[in-house]
């Protein structure tokens, strides 16, 4: 008998619960560590190929792909600015639905939720018009970076909601006595927002901007809208490459893009370990 | 409950001489079309602790948020030291308050919590060390000033709120529901030692509570509100002994209360009718304020008393030495409830309301092995019976 | 704490509020404005519309092979959310009734894919669906490995498996496209269902048993039912964003299982119908829209019920 009974609701212990869950893990997980392994294939072929030994070539190749290289760094450019602009959007937005009652406040909570509930096909086809009907900096010979700035604004536009969203549910925990009681102890509005709001909002303001960064990073149906033939990113030029041929220099780019999620993901977990050891 | 009626309070002063400090004049709020206070009229002497008590929506809590400056009132002045406040920010006030959920900033240590309303005003390094140490002191939490709160039990978070209103040497010291985030035990632990600390510190504590017990034992003096209006400001035990109408008797302990169709002034006192318990002649020359002679309409007087008054016999005892009391209430013996000092005695009367009596060891010992059911008559001399207007939903 | 009313503090308001306003109809508001507008135009040039408010681009979605597009997206789409919480049900009990310091991890392994690049997860597929790739290398050992077998025991002359193995055809088939939208959209149909178990109070459950009702009964008659919003939820945001899917389609369905988002692309980069690809995307946004409705009419009729 186990020392430790099971009880009868705690499906994570009866075997064939984890049957299905170990075999949903291979499910998720099998498909991405068959394409990392076949990054290391010396094969030239990078698809339906069997294995040929052991190369890091296409890495070689691919940090050696210009091109490739320019869509990263278009691509982080974008992340980097479109998260800074949608973590202070999305705070600003989440304050003042979070602080005030006004008129139409459930039509603009549904507004400032749409963005994240539209099909991504509609947005990138919209803003795309609009960019073409502006006439915003969609010619060839606009100077890197202002030649992201549709791009840039189309991330925002998508992810400053989800930034709000999280934002405001940090908010959501924070006690109004707080508040009351620095302004109680002498504090002005403004150092009550410095000294006590802000603080509060930290970890929501940080868990925003690796959502609206790893957002930025993955999107491609948008920018590939809104991009033009000189501003392509990251995801869009894997596309054209996986349009083109698949081989393993694609395999190298995507892994290398895993890595840097992982990495931001590591970072994301450290610092929630941090502040939740702070709490304990 | 524990007896209230003998007036524990240490304090050697008597605050009764003391000026106002906090003068409420004809205080009125509003929100939206809801009252939420009408025409509170309060002095607050300084250097006592005020307790302002009502159930939850009495609008207690307004109150205290005038004073502290989170409302405006829609109507009246709030006087500090004399001088209006009325308008005044409330991070301008001389006033700090302890919050019900303490509030103590999660992010900054004791010290840091301590020292923020000091730095606040800009005051030197050293004089806001020494305030905090001192003040940590009297607190005892010197040993913990570089704690995070979440180190912090309930009580000693409590303590940390408590040292950052004071350090700021308030006139007065606000504080809400300060005990309702303890478990029992400790309650009682602060209760002693909140009044202790005002002896120290000496100055002026109001408290917002809805516990009648927490307010009779801590407070000099009680104002009793009930739906934004103040039925009476006292000290407890005349609050307890003298309450001005039926919804104080009843929210200050526990009354029984039987309802008056008419009463009469004549030469001996007041002559009252009652529906329940006939005709009932007390020596009650002046009527209290609110009630009239006169026939009663729906919202009268109550004759009320206290289950402390009440005593009890058996009904074929004739060697009842209580046989002059006013009142005779004949009924049948129901539970007794043992409650360590005293005994709860319950007689049941049909479909009448049951009678609660609360009797000491010795009277119950005739009534020890008497069966459920037996005949007893409940009795409650004149001096003890109440007449009061009846402000009871 | 009660909210303040903005007319205690209409500066403030204004700061907070004015920039995501303006922001939104700018950038959101005032885009759709311009494809509603294109809907009701015309081609005059290749690059030039005019907008006639003409019904013709609403019309020709009811054209034959554009009814057939949409239906194939919204059965394509409907199995794929199926598919999802059947399997997303038993993961989210898993992780809901694991040990309290293992759910953390135990989530994680579930968001994990999802923070990685759509794009790259859905070419990850490529190399595991096609006639050669790893998932049918593994249905040709399985298939070896059972054949021999059957020889082993003398049942090979039956022949049960038939002559050899035939892979199977995923890329550019329904099932290839429904494959990968379960793939991409499994974490989004067991968050939902997780949060849900969460806050159940495990008493019911208990409750259930102990009044006699079996596990499967429990499961049918307590644990679902109370769990329903999430399963809704879950379904719901399962299911729009595979409806609008364009990624996966357009990879794994090799041009041979095209989705409504597939032929709008065409009508932007290719065919060059602005106006036809506006009354699509926006016929697309009012299915979405209906869906929405019908969620929160279900929430509503929910919260009248208890």
């Amino acid at each position: 008998m186990n020392r430790n009974p099971k009880k009868p609701f705690e499906y994570s212990r009866k075997w064939s619960m984890r049957f299905v869950f170990l075999i949903t893990m291979v499910f998720l997980y099998a498909p991405i560590l068959v394409l990392i392994v076949f990054s290391f294939n010396n094969s030239r072929r990078g698809g339906n190929v069997i294995w040929k030994g052991f190369t890091t070539k296409y890495y070689a190749k691919a940090f050696a792909n210009e091109e490739l290289m320019l869509a990263f760094a278009n691509s982080m450019t974008i992340a980097v600015t479109s998260t800074i602009v949608s973590v202070f959007l999305g705070a600003m937005t989440a304050i003042f639905l979070w602080r005030f009652r006004f008129p139409f406040k459930p039509l603009a909570e549904g507004l400032v939720s749409l963005p994240i509930i539209i099909p991504e096909i509609c947005m990138g086809v919209s803003l795309a018009m609009f960019f073409s009907q502006m006439g915003w900096w969609t010619t060839g010979n606009t100077p890197w970076p202002l030649n992201l700035s549709n791009i840039i604004l189309a991330h925002i536009t998508f992810s400053f909601p989800f930034a709000a969203m999280v934002i405001r549910t940090r908010l959501q925990n924070f006690n109004r006595e707080m508040e009351e009681a620095a302004k109680d102890l002498g504090a002005s509005e403004y150092r009550v927002f410095k000294d006590i709001l802000l603080p509060h909002m930290k970890p929501g303001l940080i868990a925003a901007a690796l959502l609206t960064f790893t957002l930025s990073l993955d999107d491609f149906v948008i920018t590939f809208f809104t991009s033009g033939p000189n501003t392509v990113t990251f995801p869009v030029k894997i596309y054209s490459m996986v349009r083109f041929s698949i081989t393993p220099e694609i395999n190298a780019a995507s892994t290398l893009l895993i890595v840097l999620t992982l990495i931001l993901t590591f970072l994301a977990l450290r610092y929630q370990r941090l502040t939740d050891a702070k709490h304990d | 409950m524990t007896n209230p009626s003998a007036d524990n309070n240490p304090k050697p002063i008597n605050t009764a001489l003391n000026k106002p400090i906090v003068s409420l004049r004809n205080i009125g709020k509003q929100f939206g079309k809801v009252v939420a206070l009408e025409d509170v009229n309060i002095d607050i002497r300084e250097g006592e602790i005020f307790a302002l008590l009502g159930p939850s929506g009495c609008g207690k809590s307004t109150l205290l948020r005038i004073i502290s400056g989170f409302e405006t009132p829609t109507t009246g002045e709030l006087l500090l030291d004399e001088q209006d406040m009325t308008r005044m920010p409330p991070n301008k006030r001389p006033v700090n308050m302890v919050f019900q959920s303490y509030a103590v900033f999660p992010h900054m240590s004791v010290a840091d919590n301590v020292s923020y309303g000091l730095k606040m005003d800009r005051l030197a390094r050293d004089e806001i060390n020494q305030r905090v140490s001192t003040v940590l002191e009297q607190v005892h939490l010197q040993d913990f000033k570089d704690r995070m709160p979440d180190q912090l039990s309930g009580g000693q978070k409590q303590r940390v709120a408590l040292a950052r209103a004071l350090v700021k040497q308030p006139r007065v010291l606000l504080l809400d529901e300060p005990l309702s985030a303890l478990d029992a035990k400790l309650r009682d632990a602060m209760r002693l030692e909140l009044v202790k600390l005002q002896e120290t510190v000496g100055v002026t504590f109001i408290i917002v509570t809805h516990d009648q017990s927490e307010a009779l034992a801590m407070a000099d003096r009680v104002a009793v509100l009930e739906s934004g209006r103040l039925r009476q400001v006292d000290t407890p035990s005349a609050l307890y002994q003298k309450p001005v109408d039926a919804f104080v008797a009843d929210f200050i302990g526990r009354v029984h209360t039987f309802s008056t169709t008419q009463i009469e002034l004549n030469n001996e006192g007041a002559k009252i009718q009652t529906t329940e318990l006939g005709t009932l002649q007390l020596p009650i020359h002046t009527l209290p304020p609110g009630v009239q002679a006169g026939a009663q309409t729906e919202k009268g007087a109550v004759l009320a008393f206290r289950p402390e008054s009440v005593s009890i016999s058996l009904a074929d005892d004739t060697s009842n030495n209580a046989s002059h009391d006013a009142l005779k209430l004949p009924g049948l013996l129901g539970d007794v409830a043992f409650q360590g000092q005293h005994s709860i005695v319950e007689v049941t009367r049909g479909d009448a309301p049951s009678i609660s009596a609360i009797v000491d060891h010795s009277a119950l010992a005739s009534l020890q092995d008497k069966p459920l059911g037996t005949p007893v008559i409940a009795h409650c001399d004149q001096q003890n019976l109440m007449l009061l207007p009846d402000t009871l939903k | 704490m009660s909210l303040e009313d903005y007319r205690q503090q209409p500066r403030v308001f204004a700061a907070f509020a004015l920039p995501t306003l303006i922001w939104l109809l700018l950038f959101f508001i005032a885009p759709l404005a311009i494809i509603w507008l294109y809907s009701f135009g015309e081609n005059i040039s290749l690059v030039e519309i005019k907008t006639t408010w003409t019904f013709d681009n609403y019309a020709r979605i009811f054209q034959p092979e554009i009814l057939e597009l949409l239906w194939r997206s919204l059965w394509i789409a409907g199995i794929a959310t199926v598919v999802c919480l059947f399997i997303a049900y038993p993961i989210a009990l898993v992780i809901a009734t694991a040990h309290p310091n293992k759910k953390p991890w135990l989530l994680l392994l579930i968001m994990l894919p999802f923070w990685t690049n759509l794009l790259i997860r859905t070419y990850a597929l490529l190399n595991i669906l096609g006639t050669r790739g790893r998932l049918n290398d593994l249905l040709r050992w399985m298939w070896e490995t059972s054949d021999a077998l059957l020889n082993r025991i003398g049942l090979g002359h039956l022949e049960l498996l038939g002559t050899s193995f035939t892979p199977l055809k995923m890329l550019g088939t329904p099932s290839g496209v429904i494959f990968g939208i379960v793939y991409v959209s499994l974490p989004f149909a067991i968050l939902p269902i997780y949060s849900s178990l969460e806050r159940l109070d495990k008493s019911f459950l208990e409750a259930s048993l102990d009044l006699g009702a079996g596990q499967w009964k429990t499961f049918y008659h307590v644990l679902l039912p109370l769990t329903a919003t999430g399963v809704v939820t879950a379904a719901i945001i399962t299911f729009i964003p595979a409806l609008g899917q364009f990624l996966t389609p357009d990879l794994l369905g090799r041009g041979q299982v095209d989705m409504i988002a597939n032929v709008i692309e065409r009508q932007f980069k290719r065919a060059n119908d602005w106006p036809f690809g506006s009354a699509l995307s926006l016929f697309l946004l009012y299915i979405t829209f209906v869906l929405l409705a019908i969620r929160s009419f279900y929430d509503a009729s929910k919260a009248n019920r208890s």
